[in-house]
């Protein structure tokens, strides 16, 4: 087959499903979204392990000797920057491809590995690199 | 809710619509550019692999594109512009799809028609085949020869689009172009 021909069969591609598709409809939804002030969402950041390692100690350092609030607890648990809420869904080897930094504090406090203190974060991460 | 519709008579460009939405979030203006570019983005994301998701994503491309219209700087077209990110979209939307799909290995090998309507209708069709093929491409690929074959959009408008050099641009679309050809002479998809 030649190129030309791949070019001529690619103009084709999607016509039938875009036809499904109303402007008209999709119009007066985006506006919806724009006057009621829909945001946009958090944006989120995809991180190696290397990524949750620099996350750690970051929140290790603030944990210590940064502003002490925020991701601390009243017992100085640490709430690592690093939001597991999926791990039920998906495991940790999964989540830890695909960390989540910036998340609000409710999203990730109460979750099981989502607050440890600097012993545990040492474990997890020595465990990480084995 | 009734969509604004801009005054009878206003032919207005992409440019001065956007300039509106700019300055004073006018509605009618962000309603203008989704009914006249509605059609083409969802080719393109139909053409990606949205499938039944299609309508859905365009909306959510378009949303995105007001709400940081700020970043658009006129290197690409307005339209080409919200493909690319309804492109993103798309993915995000693959990914979280994946993680909660185990596939097994005989189901990842398997011909995919999920996000093609016209392979269903019009199997063993060489547009059907190569509509298969393209959404196999690793994404770079593919949006640059839906861009470039099915959008016709320039090279160097593609790379400002997709944040790339016009060369780089042009060897995305040879690599595509050459899987496709193999997909389609191989009888097997790229």
């Amino acid at each position: 087959m030649r190129e030309q021909d791949i070019e001529r069969l690619a103009g084709a591609i999607g016509a039938t499903r875009a036809r499904t598709v109303d402007p008209e409809r999709v119009a007066a939804r985006v506006v919806e979204r724009l006057a009621r002030g829909e945001r946009l969402p958090r944006r989120t950041y995809h991180l190696a392990r290397w990524g949750l390692a620099a996350a750690a100690v970051l929140t290790i350092m603030i944990a210590t000797g940064g502003p002490g609030r925020g991701a601390n607890d009243a017992s100085g648990a640490v709430a690592t920057p690093v939001v597991l809420s999926e791990l039920d869904a998906v495991g940790l080897g999964e989540a830890l491809d695909s960390l989540v930094l910036s998340a609000p504090a409710s999203e990730f406090v109460g979750w099981g590995v989502g607050a440890m203190n600097a012993d545990e974060l040492a474990t997890l991460l020595a465990a990480m690199e084995g | 809710m009734t969509v604004p519709v801009p005054e009878p008579g206003a032919q207005l460009d992409d440019e001065s619509l956007i300039a509106a939405w700019r300055a004073s979030g006018d509605e009618a203006a962000a309603a203008e550019l989704v009914r006249r570019h509605t059609q083409s983005v969802a080719r393109f994301l139909a053409g990606a692999g949205a499938g039944e998701d299609t309508e859905d994503l365009v909306q959510e491309a378009f949303f995105r594109a007001f709400r940081k219209i700020e970043t658009w700087r006129g290197g690409a077209s307005f339209r080409t512009w919200v493909m690319t990110i309804g492109a993103n979209a798309l993915k995000d939307l693959r990914r979280r799809t994946q993680r909660r799909t185990v596939l097994s290995l005989a189901e990842r090998d398997a011909p995919d028609t999920r996000h093609d309507p016209e392979g269903e209708a019009v199997a063993g069709d060489q547009a059907a085949r190569l509509a298969a093929a393209v959404v196999r491409l690793p994404p770079m690929q593919r949006d640059v020869f839906l861009l470039r074959a099915q959008q016709g959009r320039p090279y160097q408008e593609i790379a400002a689009a997709l944040d790339t050099t016009e060369g780089a641009a042009r060897v995305h679309y040879h690599h595509a172009v050459r899987r496709l050809k193999q997909a389609m002479e191989g009888g097997h998809h790229a």
